[in-house]
């Protein structure tokens, strides 16, 4: 594939996510997502498309092709790494994580992107406890510059400074009156083609709304209608918290 | 001769399908089966400018998979039997999900007329939406209907006319992005080559191999040379995958739901600016689901619902009571008067009359029973019942969707049984089924209201509750105990639609309370009629005995079951003939009483009050409250599983009934 600048890369990623979230992708979404002039939007599509990784023709949708697909698929993969890194293993909060990642993704390379995906991945393989111990251990250290012996040497499954964690949501974490975009239904669950037919698909916006009197099942509002379902249900879907 | 025109009518729960299926065919409609399954199948006619059309009501369903055996109904038949005209009823207030169905019908390639029901609510939130352009792109008619009103039923009915006369309409095509058309193309070739179910759509056909349906690919495995088709097809989603990186049928359930979203998008603008205004239904979900008043209310309404169906349905009883007494003595006057021989008059009165009269009587309070359960569903009650019991049902081994049939259970365990059916894993149906029998239905009301009336009359509600809330206590213990010895994994899931509330319409109400009510006389004039028959049959023989003496075969057979029953309190001959005899229809325990005691109305009442104690009586209804299903409902059961879970299902009730009654009368002559 030919070089693409760390502009078109971005265009690229943007057309990806935008079609993720089930949406057509038009020239104004991609102005409104990156926050530029439509007619840099239209020149960059064009340079994407005679380099044969996009689409633009019909009814002004923009799609990708196989090859762009793949180059976006990349560059996005890139980021999510970059993303979980910064945001779950060093803290840092979601919206600087973001950014620092749409910056740093055009320049590192697949080696780095590699060993921190690895990295990133063996935390998710601790114990929970053993997780939550170090990410708090790690948290203390970065606030007081130092580590006390009585905390590194704390009883397992003690749970502390909560706020500080990093949060893995699935839906069944919410509480009552927080959005949220869904991201994915885990593909293995066997509620996956009911929940697809009854338009829980990626990107579509969903509210918790209420939890039933005995704490379980919990309701929440999707496409305008009211749907419940029990927490270890909702525990299928990833969602992507939303402010 | 004109041919009949076929119509299909589909549509999402709550959308408003039964209404409009009421607004068309009006009386003209009757209640089935769907042939090998117990799905219930309504069909009916109309005529609309001179010639008749069949209609048939679909189950109400999301989609076309086959995950759930209503969506297999639905499918089968729009495949199999080929409607001339499939009518979609849209929540217009919900149009996106709605149409989702509809453009899975499009996908199928039948002939569609889509009905955008409830039109009124959305003019009331402020929202319009654009009827031609949303006709335009789906290239089908689309008819505003506010079925509750009977509005847009005549340009419903011009609509299906007008489209049946086309011959294929459908152009429709939603354009899943490249990558999958190729293959879809591709694929659309070997099917065309090998000649493979042809005489289904081949796109429909290919998207639905693609999202790996379960019962099309069973289909396409029974055929001769399929290795070379489910190969090239598993190729294909194992590439397309990779190539999305994640799941193909989430990638092609999202691509339709995409096209929905910016359809609706251009159709639908907003009028007013009310925006997130709270709409009437969180309101009242507030009150209703909340923390601490949900239980409460939800309690409350059972009770209330039960207070009302014996302060209303009493009186009225007390009359057809009374009309029956009296036809009774006017053909036994008038036969005498003939000089009829007396078994003639004994097998009319006594037989006929008495028995049929004692399960009429009870008429009003099933009618009554089914009149609130269908304002329970028809204003949305039920799921939000079902929501704040789930964790209850749950824990007992069930499902949220479980109390649905249970409900009905109240009612008639045979339509409860026949609910189980909404219940996807065959796990949480069979257990669902084998305890509804527990479930106190209206045909025990008869014996609770004849013994609690005698017995208990000024706490009469409070000891038939007790009954009920017997009966659910068991059907507890009794599912967890089958969960644990029969189904030791995990359950299946609870996903289910809270609809908006809505003032059930009357029409609807009306039209299920006659419905079931009707089922119930049919049983009443069929099963029990015999029964009551056979009876009388062996109260008189042998021949020239005096009617139901002990002498006579009843009396025989109830001696020699009679001393099993002392342990409880009730080891008369007569009352272990009834409960023989409860086993055909549990209604007609009371008749049998009624026969064998040769008494009816008030002197049946002062005969069991010299024949039971109080307790005794308290332990004769919890007998006839758990012991055996009735013939009907065994026969249901057996219908809805096999003879295995039907032996279970008797066996058990059986032996607990006659250990709760046992109990019940040991237990309560320490104290009293």
């Amino acid at each position: 594939m030919n070089f693409l600048s760390p502009s078109l890369e971005d265009y690229l990623e943007t057309i990806l996510i935008n079609s993720f979230r089930g949406k057509v992708v038009r020239v104004k979404d991609i102005v409104k997502s990156l926050n530029v002039k439509a007619s840099s939007v239209i020149g960059a599509i064009k340079i994407l498309s005679s380099k044969g990784l996009v689409n633009h023709e019909k009814y002004g949708y923009i799609e990708l092709t196989a090859k762009g697909n793949i180059a976006a698929e990349k560059i996005y993969q890139k980021h999510q790494v970059l993303f979980n890194f910064f945001h779950k293993i060093l803290g840092i909060d979601i919206k600087a994580a973001i950014k620092d990642a749409c910056q740093v993704e055009h320049y590192i390379g697949e080696e780095t992107v590699k060993k921190i995906a690895q990295l990133v991945e063996f935390t998710e393989t601790l114990s929970p406890q053993k997780r939550d111990l170090w990410f708090s251990d790690f948290h203390n250290f970065i606030k007081k510059g130092s580590l006390n012996q009585k905390e590194i040497t704390r009883k397992k499954g003690q749970k502390e400074e909560k706020k500080t964690m990093p949060l893995v949501f699935t839906l069944d974490k919410l509480k009552i009156g927080q959005k949220a975009a869904i991201i994915k239904i885990n593909p293995k669950s066997v509620i996956k083609k009911q929940l697809l037919s009854m338009g829980v698909v990626p990107g579509i916006e969903i509210e918790v709304c209420k939890v039933a009197p005995l704490g379980d099942p919990i309701d929440i509002k999707i496409k305008g209608y009211h749907l419940s379902l029990r927490k270890e249900e909702a525990a299928h879907i990833e969602v992507e918290v939303l402010k | 001769m004109k041919k009949k025109i076929k119509i299909a009518l589909a549509g999402n729960p709550n959308s408003g399908k039964t209404t409009v299926f009421n607004n068309l065919t009006g009386a003209r409609q009757h209640v089935g089966n769907w042939p090998g399954v117990t799905v219930e199948k309504k069909e009916g006619s109309f005529f609309y400018e001179g010639r008749e059309f069949d209609i048939i009501d679909l189950p109400g369903i999301y989609s076309l998979t086959s995950h759930s055996l209503d969506e297999k109904v639905a499918r089968d038949f729009l495949l199999e039997e080929k409607p001339d005209v499939v009518v979609v009823i849209i929540d217009a207030s919900n149009l996106e999900r709605n149409l989702y169905l509809a453009v899975q019908l499009l996908e199928l390639e039948v002939n569609l007329v889509l009905s955008l029901n409830m039109i009124d609510l959305v003019k009331k939130k402020g929202m319009k939406i654009d009827m031609e352009e949303l006709s335009r792109v789906m290239n089908i008619p689309v008819i505003e209907t506010i079925a509750n009103k009977g509005k847009g039923m005549d340009e419903l009915k011009a609509a299906i006319k007008s489209s049946c006369n086309q011959e294929k309409a459908v152009t429709f095509k939603i354009d899943y992005n490249n990558d999958i058309e190729k293959e879809v193309e591709k694929l659309s070739q070997v099917l065309k080559e090998k000649k493979i179910l042809e005489n289904y759509s081949r796109r429909w056909l290919v998207l639905k191999l693609l999202e790996q349906d379960e019962n099309i690919l069973e289909k396409v495995k029974k055929l001769e040379d399929k290795d070379e088709v489910t190969n090239k097809i598993t190729e294909t989603i194992t590439k397309l995958e990779k190539h999305f990186g994640y799941d193909l049928e989430t990638a092609i359930v999202q691509r339709r739901y995409a096209f929905l979203r910016g359809l609706v998008k251009e159709c639908c603008t907003h009028v007013v600016g009310i925006k997130e205004r709270k709409e009437i239904t969180d309101k009242i979900d507030q009150i209703v689901t909340n923390k601490f008043l949900g239980i409460p209310i939800f309690l409350g309404l059972m009770w209330a619902s039960f207070q009302l169906v014996f302060t209303l349905g009493s009186p009225l009883a007390d009359l057809i009571d009374a009309f029956f007494g009296w036809v009774g003595e006017i053909i036994s006057l008038g036969l005498t008067a003939l000089s009829a021989p007396g078994w003639i008059s004994s097998l009319l009165v006594d037989g006929i009359i008495g028995g049929v009269g004692s399960v009429l009587v009870f008429l009003p309070n099933i009618l009554l029973l089914f009149l609130i359960i269908s304002v329970l569903e028809g204003s949305g009650y039920m799921a939000r019942a079902a929501f704040i019991m789930d964790r209850v049902m749950h824990a007992m081994g069930l499902h949220g969707k479980s109390f649905i049939p249970m409900m009905l259970g109240f009612g008639c365990n045979i339509p409860g049984i026949m609910a189980a059916r909404t219940l996807e894993s065959e796990k949480d149906r069979i257990l669902t089924i084998l305890v509804n029998p527990l479930m106190s239905c209206a045909a025990r009301l008869p014996i609770y209201t004849l013994f609690a009336g005698v017995f208990f009359a000024r706490h009469q509600g409070l000891v038939v509750f007790s009954l009920y809330f017997m009966g659910i206590v068991l059907a507890i213990v009794v599912a967890r105990i089958f969960k644990s010895i029969f189904f030791k994994q995990e359950i299946a899931p609870l996903i289910m639609e809270l609809p908006p509330y809505r003032l059930p319409q009357v029409k609807s109400v009306l039209i299920h309370m006659w419905e079931k009510g009707s089922l119930f006389l049919k049983k009443a004039g069929t099963i029990i009629f015999a029964g009551v028959i056979i009876i009388w049959v062996l109260a008189s023989l042998p021949p020239g005995v005096e009617y139901a003496a002990k002498e006579s075969l009843i009396g025989k057979l109830g001696s020699l079951i009679a001393p099993l029953f002392s342990l409880a309190g009730f080891g008369t001959w007569q009352a272990a003939v009834s409960l023989l005899f409860g086993i055909v229809a549990k209604e007609i325990v009371v008749g049998t009483l009624g026969t064998l005691y040769g008494v009816e109305g008030i002197g049946l009442k002062s005969v069991i009050l010299q024949q039971f104690t109080p307790l005794s009586a308290y332990a004769f209804m919890a007998m006839s409250l758990i012991y055996v299903p009735c013939i009907a409902a065994i026969a249901t059961i057996k219908k809805e599983t096999n003879w295995k879970w039907t032996a279970l299902a008797v066996g058990y009730s059986l032996i607990l009934g006659w250990i709760v009654a046992v109990l019940i009368y040991q237990i309560g002559s320490l104290f009293i």
